[in-house]
């Protein structure tokens, strides 16, 4: 109905009223099976990366209180990525990137099981990752709480995966084990905001390092040859990280919604990194929506990274991965989203697009570095994705 | 659906009306459950809205006018106060939750017509814009002002009662209550549920049939409550701006997804007196309507 008609605005008016918007109730308003594909293709400038991700998720009511979700992924990673650094002939540090683009398959299946009590949800589940070098298998509970009329809701999960490595050129298989606590807490301010927190803990102990990773360690006074060692980190990481997120709705700008998110991370191996995103949702006309986002980020880096390793002061946990360098990195972009509401055998069908830029330096690093600018790099990225509702 | 759908028939009385609800319930339990959550729906609605009861949230805000102090207010409440406006800014002022004290002077128990002394006399304490209100309180600044949803609650009623019911898991089934209809969902067998339109001078003709198979139809007419002073029939509807009942169309009726909307619509075609007809047609909303002179115009779908 259109907001030009009188009674597509007296309509509107109405929703607002309880007895005429369908609330959200503990019980279902009705059973009904929703099922979701997706498809998505992610591409960074100068080939640095491909993504494909298609992706099937059915959530299932059975009875009054139980649903079982379900959610199937492939996705195929392609591109060349950094091995190790070493210094050219003018004394300057350069990455090497890995030769030929690697092509990774990934197939990913997680099942859930929920009961809905009146203000509480419980739910366990479970699922495999496959990749050709990558097995992971896990396990999750959660429970939902709500409090206050439901302006409160607390969140607590806790999950346990078990990896298996084993490398591609390498006879050896080892294993990784890590464990997720969730608590978390997301409040109704009023009618047009809300704030939400969740803190998570980490523990992994086990083969954490990138088998596709090297160091290079200068030669030695005297010697001809660097060498170039396996990446190496330690064999357990404790990882503690805090996102507080704030969203408010502008309803006389046509419903556009402000989401600032904070996040802060810090782990045992001395990475602490900040994080600040801003989202503006805009509704335009006819359900499409334009989303301008920035995002920046900051970390400094491990205790064991180093760009090159000196022979003489080299331990026995090193890594050059850029990934645990100390950077910055300012993003920002535009999203544009269109959803097509319908009635029959389909649902919805929501198509996305999406431009990013991708700065990252280690001059935005707050608190000074010394990298130098070897692994700087920026890239635009453009997503699309389409997603279909049955 | 299997044979242990059974059709669930409840007559009774609420809002001053008699209401006849149906449904069909794939258990006695359910249809317990059912016949409970609407009985508390209504009654929780009555409670709080009804002006006829002096502990109700309505009377309570209508003893504190002029008193000073603003009455605190739910948020249900608060979202009526806001449908209210809307319908206020529709009808540029005709459609005035604050009328209601007309009928002091204009109730059906009188014999003759009220003075223009009188009229003059409460017109001062009508307006929906003197109304002090947030989405926390209500304050009527004028001592004897009142505010009434009798043009709204009823319909509003037909609407959370289906939704309570929808919330049971109730997929079929139809809500009247005093003649306003919100529908559940259409019958087992895919049909509509038949509904009729009476003639408003012959209570017992029905002048259209419909089957509605979901959405709602709500109705206002000079039938419902009326009072004849020397032969004239007197309509209950009144119009806050002359202080005098309307006259133009005899009755309305109005489809529309919510039954909220269509009543207020019909109150509103109704209150647009002689220029009714032309509004509903030219809003082109989905109507029936029989004007003073009997002659009958519609402009609905009907499957």
């Amino acid at each position: 109905m259109s907001k030009k008609t009188l009674i597509g605005r007296l309509s509107l008016a109405a929703l607002a009223l309880p007895g005429v918007m369908q609330q959200v109730e503990a019980g279902r308003a009705e059973e009904s099976y929703n099922t979701d594909v997706q498809y998505a293709h992610y591409e960074e400038s100068g080939g640095r990366m491909k993504v494909d991700i298609a992706e099937v998720s059915a959530a299932i009511p059975i009875g009054k209180a139980y649903t079982l979700a379900l959610d199937f992924v492939s996705d195929t990673i392609s591109g060349a990525s950094p091995m190790y650094n070493a210094k050219n002939s003018q004394g300057q540090v350069e990455q090497i990137l890995s030769g030929a683009s690697i092509t990774e398959q990934r197939y990913a299946g997680t099942a859930s099981l929920s009961y809905a009590f009146d203000d509480v949800s419980v739910s366990f589940g479970g699922g495999v990752s496959s990749e050709h070098d990558y097995l992971s298998n896990y396990i999750n509970a959660g429970l939902s709480w709500d409090l206050n009329k439901k302006l409160t809701t607390l969140n607590f999960s806790a999950s346990v995966a078990f990896d298996e490595i084993s490398p591609t050129g390498q006879s050896y298989t080892k294993n990784k084990t890590s464990q997720q606590y969730l608590l978390g807490v997301t409040q109704i301010i009023d009618k047009n905001s809300l704030f939400q927190s969740n803190m998570t803990f980490s523990a992994n102990n086990g083969f954490l390092s990138d088998p596709y990773k090297s160091v290079y360690v200068e030669p030695a006074v005297g010697a001809r040859f660097g060498q170039i060692l396996d990446d190496s980190r330690p064999d357990n990481k404790f990882q503690w990280a805090w996102l507080t997120r704030y969203v408010r709705h502008f309803k006389a700008l046509n419903k556009a919604a402000l989401h600032a998110d904070y996040r802060l991370y810090v782990d045992d191996w001395g990475v602490t990194a900040n994080m600040v995103e801003l989202s503006w949702f805009q509704p335009i006309a006819d359900e499409w929506q334009i989303i301008p986002r920035f995002r920046y980020y900051t970390q400094d880096q491990a205790n064991f990274y180093s760009a090159v390793f000196d022979s003489a002061t080299v331990g026995t946990t090193y890594s050059s991965d850029y990934r645990l360098a100390g950077f910055g990195a300012l993003g920002g972009g535009v999203k544009l989203t269109k959803n097509f509401q319908m009635n029959g055998l389909i649902k919805d069908i929501k198509l996305q697009a999406a431009f990013d830029y991708y700065d990252r330096k280690a001059s935005y690093q707050i608190g000074g570095h010394n990298e130098g600018t070897f692994a700087d790099y920026n890239f635009y990225m453009v997503t699309a994705s389409v997603n279909v509702k049955f | 659906m299997s044979k242990k759908w059974q059709l669930v028939n409840y007559t009774f009385h609420a809002m001053g009306s008699p209401c006849h609800v149906q449904f069909y319930a794939s258990s006695k339990k359910l249809a317990q459950q059912a016949k409970r959550n609407l009985n508390e729906c209504l009654a929780n609605l009555e409670q709080r809205y009804s002006r006829y009861r002096d502990d109700s949230l309505i009377s309570v805000i209508n003893r504190g006018a002029g008193l000073g102090k603003a009455t605190p207010i739910d948020s249900e409440t608060a979202a009526l106060l806001v449908y209210a406006q809307q319908c206020y800014q529709e009808s540029e002022g005709l459609f005035d939750v604050t009328s209601g004290i007309l009928r002091r002077i204009w109730s059906m128990d009188k014999t003759t017509l009220p003075s223009d002394d009188e009229i003059n006399k409460l017109l001062p304490l009508i307006g929906w814009d003197k109304v002090q209100w947030t989405d926390k309180s209500v304050y009527l600044p004028l001592a004897g002002m009142q505010l009434d949803f009798g043009g709204l609650v009823k319909e509003y009623a037909a609407d959370s009662v289906v939704q309570r019911l929808q919330s049971l898991g109730v997929v079929s089934g139809i809500v009247e209550l005093g003649g306003d209809i919100k529908i559940i969902g259409p019958q087992p067998n895919g049909q509509g549920w038949p509904v009729a339109i009476r003639d408003p001078r012959q209570p017992d003709k029905v002048i259209i049939k419909l089957t509605l198979a979901s959405g709602s139809l709500a109705s206002s007419g000079d039938y419902e409550r009326f009072q004849i002073i020397d032969g004239v029939r007197y309509s209950h509807l009144l119009n806050p701006k002359t202080g005098k009942p309307v006259t133009g169309l005899r009755a309305v009726s109005i489809l529309s997804e919510h039954c909220v909307v269509a009543g207020s619509l019909a109150t509103l075609a109704m209150l647009k007196g002689d220029q009714g007809l032309f509004w509903l047609q030219e809003n082109q909303l989905p109507f029936f309507c029989c004007q003073n002179d009997g002659q009958i115009y519609k402009q609905l779908e009907i499957n």
